[in-house]
């Protein structure tokens, strides 16, 4: 196929380009000319049976066996054309296509004067003529048909491949982002119950309180055991119950009351009838850690927190308001608390909110009513508990952790 | 006799600092007990302390604040939970502190150094 130098070296360089993008097609394109050649073949031999007078039953097996075989040809040709098209993405290109028509169409012209010789004489001929050309004519457009129609059904399986494929990675993708944002609430969770500050702060306290006998020292353990726990086997369920978020949430405060004394008040109300309601785990925590930590302990007077659960139609809304150091402070402005958002701390809720129910304004934060204070309200589907939230540590607990 | 101010935002930690301060240190006298940075800056202007014990996370000013206003009047001391930073910090500058719980063996070595 390839010229050789002595004849490339005659050519102008637009014909050089031109020989050479020739060339490039023949190589891309050598399976469907190999199988167009076969139908070319085909179609010749058939033209001339039909052509040659006194045909018997012999004859008339071989046409049709070698008309099968050009449809066959045709149609393996339809299928490699298509799919090489498809990898290009060249579902226009007219190039191939093209080809394959010439050569079906130079096919049908063969087969036509080579059985014009052989049937001998025009008159005859004749008639056999508007035969042979339906024929030419027919297996090219059922050629461009059957090339056309694979092209499209090939372009469809892919679609829905591709259409599945994007679907079942955007579950999984969202899936691992929540495991992700549960895992780091876990992290968070225990990292703030062991941070130094708070654990060794309050193992001092314990310490001074029962160096002088004082019952407080067991009730303030009570306490810090309650809080552990509730980091520990809370977070391992994908739901907890608003009782056991609260009873956590008064530990935590009670502890926090015993060592911060009068400049810490607090008060929390949990309806009767939404104790046993589903929530995620450890949402409520962070927003009284976060009153303490950047709305009381820096404020020099302490100040109030107020811990309420709340039914809104159909939403379970959560309530903690504090009287502390406000939004506006340097205080909180240099711990990366700002007005709109409310701080780093809540950044975690909000990623959760959104991987869960894509909303992240479930969560609210504003300024309390007055000079100082900060309010943070939740608002999450209410959803019954299920039995396996209820029953904390069972194995089936421990299965939820690997989903 | 050496004289001192300590400052603990919470009164569980002001007593047994007082405690451990008086066991381990009975010649130091302990003039008043502040419950913030503020109030600790107040309290040192007030009674010339030779030491301030200083917590670091106090509402108002912040032990470290505080003890850049003090530091040239007088000896700082910081008490501290454990915290690899902050006491990677202090031994770097070769400034005194106490670990939080406080232990009484800790407060007789710096007592004597």
């Amino acid at each position: 196929m390839a010229l050789d130098n002595h004849a490339m070296a005659k050519l102008s360089p637009s014909e050089r380009i031109e020989v050479a993008a020739f060339e490039a097609w023949t190589k891309k394109n050598w399976l469907q000319l190999l199988l167009g050649l076969g139908a070319l073949v085909g179609a010749i031999t058939a033209s001339i049976s039909l052509m040659s007078p006194g045909r018997n039953l012999y004859e008339l097996a071989v046409i049709v066996l070698i008309l099968v075989i050009v449809v066959l040809f045709s149609l393996m040709s339809a299928w490699f054309g298509a799919a090489q098209r498809l990898e290009k993405r060249k579902f226009t290109s007219g190039k191939s296509m093209l080809g394959l028509i010439i050569l079906s169409v130079l096919g049908g012209l063969l087969g036509l004067f080579s059985g014009l010789y052989l049937s001998g004489g025009w008159d005859h001929a004749l008639v056999k003529f508007q035969r042979l050309a339906g024929v030419a004519i027919g297996a090219t457009l059922l050629f461009a048909m059957i090339e056309g129609g694979v092209i499209l059904l090939i372009l469809h399986i892919r679609r829905q491949q591709v259409e599945r494929a994007n679907k079942a990675l955007q579950e999984q993708a969202n899936a691992e982002k929540l495991a992700r944002q549960l895992t780091e609430s876990r992290l968070k969770l225990m990292q703030a119950q062991v941070e130094p500050h708070f654990l060794f702060n309050t193992l001092a306290s314990v310490q001074e309180l029962a160096e002088n006998g004082a019952p407080a020292a067991a009730a303030l353990i009570a306490q810090l055991i309650t809080f552990l726990r509730g980091g520990l086997t809370g977070l391992r369920n994908e739901s907890t119950t608003l009782e056991r978020e609260f009873a956590m949430a008064q530990a935590y405060l009670n502890i926090m009351k015993v060592r911060m004394g009068d400049r810490l008040q607090f008060s929390l109300d949990l309806p009767p009838e939404m104790a046993s309601l589903s929530v995620p785990p450890a949402m409520l925590i962070s927003l009284v850690e976060n009153a303490i930590k950047h709305g009381l302990e820096p404020a020099v007077n302490g100040g109030q927190i107020t811990v309420t659960a709340f039914a809104q139609g159909e939403k379970i809304g959560l309530r903690v308001a504090d009287n502390g150091m406000g939004l506006n402070t340097s205080k909180r402005a240099s711990e990366g608390v700002n007005a709109t958002e409310g701080g780093v701390g809540l950044d975690n809720i909000r990623e959760r909110l959104q991987a869960m129910y894509r909303d992240t304004t479930m969560l609210t934060v504003a300024a309390a009513a007055g000079e100082t204070g900060f309010v943070a309200t939740l608002l999450l589907p209410k959803v019954q508990a299920s039995s396996s939230d209820t029953i904390a540590n069972s194995a089936a607990d421990e299965k939820t952790l690997n989903f | 006799m050496p004289t001192a101010i300590i400052a603990d935002d919470e009164p569980l930690m002001l007593t047994r600092l007082r405690k451990t301060l008086n066991l381990a240190w009975p010649e130091l006298t302990i003039l008043a007990e502040a419950r913030n940075g503020v109030e600790a800056i107040a309290m040192s202007a007030q009674h010339q302390p030779d030491i301030a014990f200083l917590d670091i996370q106090m509402p108002g000013k912040t032990g470290l604040e505080v003890a850049a206003e003090l530091a040239n009047s007088m000896h700082v001391v910081f008490v501290t939970a454990y915290d690899e930073f902050a006491v990677k910090a202090f031994e770097s500058g070769a400034v005194d502190y106490i670990l939080k719980p406080v232990e009484s063996i800790v407060l007789r070595k710096l007592s004597r150094g």
